[in-house]
């Protein structure tokens, strides 16, 4: 386990040190209880919680249209959240991942990594990707197993309604 | 007349697709039958076949997935380790955008000791309820599914707690209950060709 904490402490220290992550924050390794410190943080915006993996080919190709909306939707009150079910021993890949994306929004990766504990604790029924979308309020109003079709236009209602 | 006729034809396939897509064992069910599937040695895997085992491992997998492929050391450890009890493994393929020569080369990469088989139509997967690659089905000598999740707890070898098939196999053939019956399973999103 010490070995995950290093790698994250290196990584941090070589971000602090004045690596160019064009503005991607660096990962945090959690849980659940995490995750939901992370979107009650977000209390007034809606969140979207995209679940992700760097051997999930789907997520990896989906990933994109994430940063796409946490873009164009955040002047309006959009947060995306990642959490990836990558080992955390994978701290470094995760993480060059999300620097070449330009994720520029908050990262978890699970600390149970890929395995049934990290389902378990999500409350994750199949394959990821798996997308969540909360409202104002913090509560959860949808979710996708797989790549959503309307996940766009679910955006749009929840930012149009008021808090 | 011919057009209500393709048109209630209609409904009804795609209220069989419906059902296919919500169908899926539960523990304790009767497992399907897996009839005539093509495996990578020239044979076919047929649950018959296999009526004396003790315990099956139905295991619905694929060649691509780095999940899947993260796993198969331990299938080949576990079908060393368990063709000797009377224990049987098959892994089945049924991603629409692989095939059998593809396997057939992983298989002899690999040195793959369990019958590897490839089912185009999927029939199988959705009979099983099998979502992901990995995803275990662990039948008992009933060929009643004891058993169905994951292969053990961490796709990292080296973070493996618990070992699910491996329990539910030995607690088969020591004649208890099995003590985890089901799982979350961990891995790659199945594909059925449509």
């Amino acid at each position: 386990m010490a070995a995950y904490w290093r790698a994250a402490l290196l990584c941090l220290m070589v971000c602090v040190a004045g690596c160019e992550t064009g503005g991607t924050a660096t990962p945090v390794i959690g849980d659940a209880t995490d995750l939901n410190w992370m979107i009650a943080e977000q209390r007034g915006k809606v969140v979207l919680v995209d679940f992700w993996a760097t051997w999930c080919t789907p997520c990896v190709e989906g990933f994109p249209h994430t940063v796409g909306l946490a873009n164009k939707y955040r002047g309006q009150g959009l947060a995306a959240i990642s959490v990836s079910l990558d080992d955390p021993a994978d701290f470094v890949k995760v993480n060059r991942f999300l620097v070449t994306q330009k994720a520029n929004f908050p990262h978890l990766i699970s600390k149970y990594g890929g395995g049934t504990d990290s389902m378990d604790a999500f409350e994750l029924d199949a394959a990821v990707p798996h997308y969540r979308l909360y409202d104002r309020a913090g509560k959860l109003r949808y979710q996708w197993n797989g790549m959503p079709d309307d996940l766009e236009e679910k955006v749009e209602e929840l930012l149009a309604e008021q808090p | 007349m011919v057009r209500k006729f393709a048109m209630l034809l209609a409904v009804a396939l795609v209220a069989m697709t419906f059902s296919a897509a919500d169908a899926g064992v539960k523990v304790g069910d009767q497992a399907p039958d897996i009839k005539g599937v093509p495996t990578t040695d020239g044979k076919q895997v047929n649950l018959d076949d296999a009526k004396d085992a003790k315990a099956i491992v139905v295991c619905f997998t694929c060649n691509e997935c780095p999940v899947a492929k993260a796993y198969e050391d331990r299938f080949i450890g576990f079908t060393k380790k368990y063709a000797d009890k009377g224990v049987k493994f098959i892994a089945i393929n049924v991603n629409a955008r692989e095939d059998l020569d593809a396997m057939k080369q992983r298989a002899e990469e690999k040195g793959l000791n369990y019958p590897y088989a490839y089912e185009a139509s999927g029939a199988s997967a959705v009979a099983y309820g099998a979502k992901v690659t990995p995803h275990i089905f662990v039948l008992d000598g009933d060929r009643k599914v004891a058993y169905m999740g994951a292969f053990d707890d961490n796709q990292n070898p080296d973070r493996v707690g618990k070992a699910y098939v491996a329990d539910a196999v030995d607690a088969i053939l020591a004649g208890e209950s099995v003590p985890v019956t089901q799982t979350r399973p961990v891995g790659c999103g199945i594909q059925i060709r449509k």
